[in-house]
């Protein structure tokens, strides 16, 4: 097992060279570079050159790579060209309040979701299996962004209950306690739009695996040997049908980091995922490559991860 | 194919010996909630393509004297905001969202389950090399990769036309990986079983091992994989058009039309514009996977009919 | 759709920077009437939301969120603008009208050569850091925009400065057309004549020397301090939230009295959820969309004043005058006429908009109308192109030397506008024998293609544009070059000699003889289709008093003597 984990670890570094490569090249591909788009009288033609030889982005492509990965061999990820700070401080700025929403939302996901999806596999065609089932059927079928319209008219607007947007009370110097519940309060409908979207999946999953599981033979054989139907479906059975599920967690990790775009934006919550769809738009060389290479190493973390766990979980499988 | 059992004289019963999809389709038939969903996709691809032909209207013809209209007998649907019939670019957009979801769901199983077959039967360098590739598709972001994937379709004069779907191809070549990935764990606790062990002992060749034998076990992960990728695949072509970067007006999609839900007044006070494609998209959904969930429990052997 | 719309216009707002909020103007004139401006009364001014009532002392203005440029010559947004507009002051701004007003300044000369500005400071303002505020730092200002290593958009403000090439390029340890005369008197000298100077580059909020200075070459330092902007103006910057809210107290030693609302904050909106902001009273003042539906249900909330005014800008469709079909003017006065624009506005606007006929705005001293207006006439475009030779066909498309009249139309994609525009100028023009093939693409995409590029026959977009009307910056020979601003390419030698002379006067009854000639020649020219001019729409909270809205001024330009009442029903 260390030596898988050792050699995985090891086998990450040229995936990486070989991913930033790629976005890279991507990234540059798209016409028009930081300055395209910027109407300003002030930049004339002559005065966009001046700035582009100053970034250097009238350099080729590949001088600017090595350019950039020199740069991030000694921990420095440039400059935004939106917003003329390090990337590192602007990513550290919005970041963390993604992964408040996100780990927040994962951690409600899995604690409705499976066992609802455990029950409704023990009870296909129940009622409550039925529910569920258009429960997660509406989950699935509707964009983050009309659940948060609805949300937001419903309890901002004509109920006044919860605020419309934003992370915190404007103005508020809140600390401590205060300042968490002011969070909270604020958070409550973002989370609602985000956890509605993946519990429905997990839901779905959950319940498939399970059924498949709950067929076969062995668990048969428990139930015959008079083990009490919990000890069956939550000893033998849930460990088994947790494989499928596993996986889905291990896109989890770079998910955490990654924004969720719509809902940030409806909610005015300030996550990096306007950012980084503004940093695409504007074309921020360094901006989009720092994000781009943090989810990268989290996907791969993040896949080790689940690797490992399914062998943890499953002690039929020997990983080679 | 009968069979005539002829014992010494005696009356023959003759038993019908079904191949295995004849068993399916029985044990499908007999399953109401999934021929509900099959007749709810059925009706929603006759809508989306033979519909417009029965319809007075045409998709892209504006009525700047009435617009958004509320729903009447001239118009079922009421008309947008610049007077366009609602229902008949339902319809168009259903040709639209229905043919992008099965396109990149299509795309999707046909490389993830292959892929993660081979790899989780071989293990070893084989899953290791694929693996590394899966790992590097998803470490792409998916949002700005298409974003830029529009700019430089548009940089090439890719026809508007085929743009969409050169969209929801690498929607799906986005997707493969997650498929890919759920599939070998499958197979790689599959392969353990005895009745991979029975098949080696028969010395089947590992083709057949692979899509007779480990594959058709992990249908039920396929099933819902692909199920809830139809509809995921129509919501990332509406988080698209969000952007701005999903089919180009006049075309409509049903992922496009509920984009309209974003303005307060329409939202409250003009159902008629988002509420029908929305609809769609749920119904579209619902059908997908209760014929998806009677699909898998016609294939699984060990459920008992 | 509408967050596309907010996006395009910020960007294309991102002109209006350099014009606005800071004086601009041309003297006195013809003193237009603005009376164009509108304010629709709340009905029910009571009925302000119980959140909104209890937040006595703080006013929350909603924008859009700002990049963290709070420095006056680095803010490239209008949002970044509001922060410094509110923290920082200029040596001038703009009175209503539009014409120069001194803030910072007290009073100022122009030499006989029009080429040497001198101003005289008030005295005792003083930065928020306690230290009075003395022509140094207006010396250190203008200076770093000078530097070599100053990568922000403000170089045109100084770039005619004497001695700026030998700063910017060479040794030199100062700008020698940067002159500090005394304490309280400043001078800088141009090498030559520039109209819009007064109003366009003397505007820029002043840094504290002390606080802000830096070795030249090294702008890092200043970059440090963005998100801790520090000036003279009426409020201090107290704390900024990213993708949130910035905050501000009023400050105490404002050398004009401090202002009358005690706390104010920015606070981030979107086009999404704005009109629900405000309705629950989350939010004061917001700019809001021009839309009958928006204005119904900010009449339903009852309680907010909306205050309307021509937008100082305009959208147009631009043309390519090196395509071999659209050099013909003939042919592009006949595409003129065969739009029915009016019907687009109508369509679009429902009446907030109006045609526009010129590339001014119909508020500035220098609109005329004395031009050729363009009324929706098909008869006319079809003789037109008949003349220039085109003929339709039986298809009932038009062909000359077997082509067929087929144009490609680089679009934007994401835009309500657009959308609405599109259908209507397919058949406008398929009524007149054209085809129109329009082409959506990313917007960064299509600026590389119109204006790097200068790959194309025809495009869309709009202007936002400054106080003074000078039009050389988009019209001028030199834009014509790729990379610049005038891709369609339109030379006229006329139109290149009145522009230049107009600038080099500062007199304006004669600058706007000169740009009555200009326009002239431009609506005969027909480079651009002009679309229109919209009005802008600004939602303020019944329980505001002293904002009043106009194309020149801004909020920044009156918060300080604003308050906030407990309205009254009427």
């Amino acid at each position: 097992m260390r030596q898988y984990i050792t050699r995985r670890l090891l086998q990450m570094i040229p995936v990486l060279i070989g991913v930033s490569i790629v976005i890279f090249l991507i990234v540059q591909l798209a016409p028009g570079d930081a300055l395209t788009g910027k109407m300003d009288k002030g930049l004339t033609a002559e005065r966009k050159q001046e700035l582009r030889h100053q970034m250097g982005l009238d350099l080729p492509v590949y001088k600017q790579y090595i350019l950039w990965a020199g740069g991030v061999l000694k921990g420095d990820f440039g400059e935004s060209t939106n917003f003329k700070q390090p990337v590192g401080s602007v990513m550290n700025t919005y970041i963390w309040n993604s992964f408040l929403l996100a780990i927040l939302s994962l951690i409600l996901s899995v604690l409705i979701s499976i066992p609802i999806g455990v029950i409704s596999a023990t009870k296909q065609y129940s009622k409550f299996d039925g529910f569920f089932t258009i429960f997660a059927l509406i989950g699935i079928s509707m964009p983050s962004f009309f659940f948060g319209m609805l949300l937001i008219k419903v309890f901002a607007v004509d109920l006044r209950i919860l605020p419309v947007t934003g992370m915190t009370t404007a103005g508020s110097v809140s600390t401590g306690l205060t300042y968490v519940l002011d969070v909270a309060r604020h958070m409550i409908l973002p989370l609602i739009v985000l956890t509605l979207g993946s519990v429905a999946g997990l839901m779905r999953y959950t319940r498939s695996s399970m059924l498949e599981v709950i067929r076969q033979d062995y668990i048969r054989t428990a139930r015959a040997k008079g083990l009490k139907e919990k000890v069956v479906i939550y000893r033998h059975a849930l460990r088994n049908g947790m494989i499928p599920v596993i996986t889905l967690l291990g896109f989890w990790l770079p998910a955490l980091f990654s924004g969720a775009f719509i809902t940030e934006t409806i909610f005015g919550w300030p996550g990096i995922g306007p950012i980084a769809i503004n940093a695409v738009s504007g074309r921020d060389y360094p901006l989009l490559m720092g994000i781009n290479i943090l989810f990268a190493v989290l996907t791969l973390i993040g896949n080790l991860i689940a690797d490992v766990t399914y062998a943890v979980v499953d002690p039929r499988i020997r990983l080679k | 194919m009968k069979l005539e059992v002829k014992p010494n004289g005696k009356d023959v019963k003759k038993e019908e010996i079904l191949s295995p999809w004849k068993i399916i389709r029985k044990r499908l038939k007999k399953n109401k909630l999934a021929m509900f969903g099959m007749y709810i996709l059925f009706f929603m691809v006759l809508m989306s393509f033979i519909g417009p032909l029965i319809s007075p209207y045409k998709m892209e013809t504006i009525d700047l004297f009435n617009t958004s209209a509320s729903p009447s007998f001239k118009h079922i649907f009421g008309t947008d905001d610049i007077g366009r019939d609602v229902l008949v670019r339902v319809m168009y957009g259903g040709r639209i969202s229905l043919s992008v979801g099965i396109l990149a769901v299509l795309v999707e199983v046909l490389i993830g389950s292959v892929l993660g077959g081979i790899a989780g039967f071989y293990g070893g360098l084989v899953d290791g090399i694929i693996m590394r590739i899966v790992d590097i598709f998803l470490c792409f972001p998916g949002l700005p990769l298409l974003i830029m994937l529009a700019a430089v379709m548009s940089d090439l004069k890719v026809p508007p036309e085929y743009r969409m779907y050169v969209v929801m191809f690498i929607i799906g070549l986005l997707g493969w990986p997650g498929l890919c990935r759920i599939v070998r764990g499958q197979i790689l606790s599959l392969r353990e079983q005895e009745f991979m062990q029975a098949a080696e002992a028969l010395g089947l060749k590992d083709r057949r091992k692979i899509f007779s034998h480990l594959l058709p076990n992990t249908f039920s992960s396929i099933i819902v994989s692909a199920t809830l990728g139809i509809g995921g695949a129509i919501l990332t072509e509406s988080a698209l058009s969000f952007l701005g970067l999903g089919v180009t007006p006049p075309t409509p999609s049903w992922g496009q039309m509920v984009q309209a839900v974003n303005n307060a007044y329409i939202l409250q006070f003009q159902p008629w514009i988002w509420a029908p494609p929305g609809i769609c998209i749920f119904l579209t959904v619902m059908g997908i996977n209760l014929f998806g969930d009677g699909l898998r429990d016609a294939i699984d052997p060990k459920l008992k009919v | 759709m509408k967050k596309k719309v907010t996006i395009f216009l910020s960007l294309a707002m991102s002109m209006t920077l350099l014009f606005s909020g800071c004086g601009k103007s041309g003297l006195g004139g013809a003193g237009k009437d603005l009376k164009a401006s509108e304010v629709m009364a709340a009905v029910s001014p009571e009925k302000l939301p119980q959140t909104a009532e209890n937040r006595k002392d703080t006013i929350i203005i909603g924008f859009t969120a700002p990049e963290g440029k709070f420095n006056p010559i680095y803010s490239s947004s209008v949002d970044d603008s509001y922060v410094t507009d509110l923290v920082f002051e200029g040596l001038m701004s703009n009175d209503v009208q539009g014409n120069p007003i001194g803030l910072v300044a007290k009073k100022w000369a122009i030499s006989e050569d029009n080429k040497t500005y001198t101003f005289t400071l008030n005295k005792g303002i003083k930065f928020s850091n306690g230290e009075e505020l003395t022509a140094k730092d207006v010396e250190f200002t203008y200076t770093a925009i000078c530097d070599p290593k100053y990568d922000g958009s403000r170089t045109d403000a100084v770039d005619k400065l004497v001695g700026y090439k030998e700063y910017n390029k060479g040794d030199a340890k100062t700008v020698t057309g940067i002159k500090v005369i005394d304490d309280y008197t400043i001078s800088f000298t141009l090498t030559d004549v520039k109209a819009p100077a007064l109003s366009s580059d003397f505007g820029y909020g002043i840094m504290c020397k002390s606080n802000y200075t830096f070795e030249k070459g090294n702008v890092a330092k200043l970059k440090e301090l963005f998100l801790k902007p520090m000036g003279s103006g009426p409020y201090l910057f107290k704390a900024y939230k990213a993708g949130q809210e910035a905050d501000f107290d009023k400050n105490p030693t404002y050398w004009k009295g401090e202002a009358k609302i005690n706390k104010l904050i920015l606070k981030v909106t979107n086009s999404q959820t704005m009109i629900q902001s405000l309705s629950a009273g989350e939010v004061d003042i917001d700019r809001v969309a021009t839309s009958p539906e928006n204005i119904q249900m900010l009449k339903t909330a009852g309680f907010v004043n909306m205050q309307l005014y021509p937008q100082n800008g305009y959208g147009y469709i631009g043309l390519n005058l090196k395509d071999e079909r659209l050099k013909d003017v003939k042919v592009r006065q006949a595409l003129t006429y065969g739009l029915n624009r009016k019907g687009f506005i109508d369509a679009r606007y429902k009446g907030y908009a109006e045609i526009c006929n010129a590339p001014v705005s119909q508020v500035s001293w220098a609109y005329t109308d004395e031009i050729t207006k363009y009324a929706y006439d098909p008869v006319k475009a079809n003789a037109l192109l008949e003349e220039a030779g085109w003929i339709k066909k039986d298809d009932g498309y038009r062909y000359k030397d077997g082509k067929k009249f087929v144009i490609h139309w680089m679009t934007y994609q994401g835009s309500k506008y657009v959308e609405m525009l599109i259908p209507i100028v397919k058949e406008n023009w398929k009524a007149i024998g054209i085809d129109v093939v329009p082409e959506l693409m990313e917007f960064n995409t299509l600026c590389t293609k119109v204006f790097d590029e200068q790959k194309f026959e025809m495009f869309n977009m709009s202007w936002s544009l400054s106080i003074d009307p000078d039009p050389s910056g988009i019209f001028s020979v030199k834009q014509a070059e790729l990379g610049g601003y005038n891709p369609g390419n339109w030379i006229n030698p006329e139109s290149e000699k009145l522009m230049a002379d107009a600038l080099k006067t500062t007199d304006t009854k004669e600058r706007t003889k000169l740009y009555k000639e200009w326009l002239k020649i431009f609506t005969n020219d027909v480079p651009y289709i002009l679309l229109d001019q919209s009005k802008e729409m600004w939602a303020v909270s019944s329980r505001v008093k002293g904002i009043s809205l106009s194309p020149y001024i801004k909020f920044t330009q009156q918060i300080a003597g604003a308050e906030l009442i407990v309205p009254k029903a009427k």
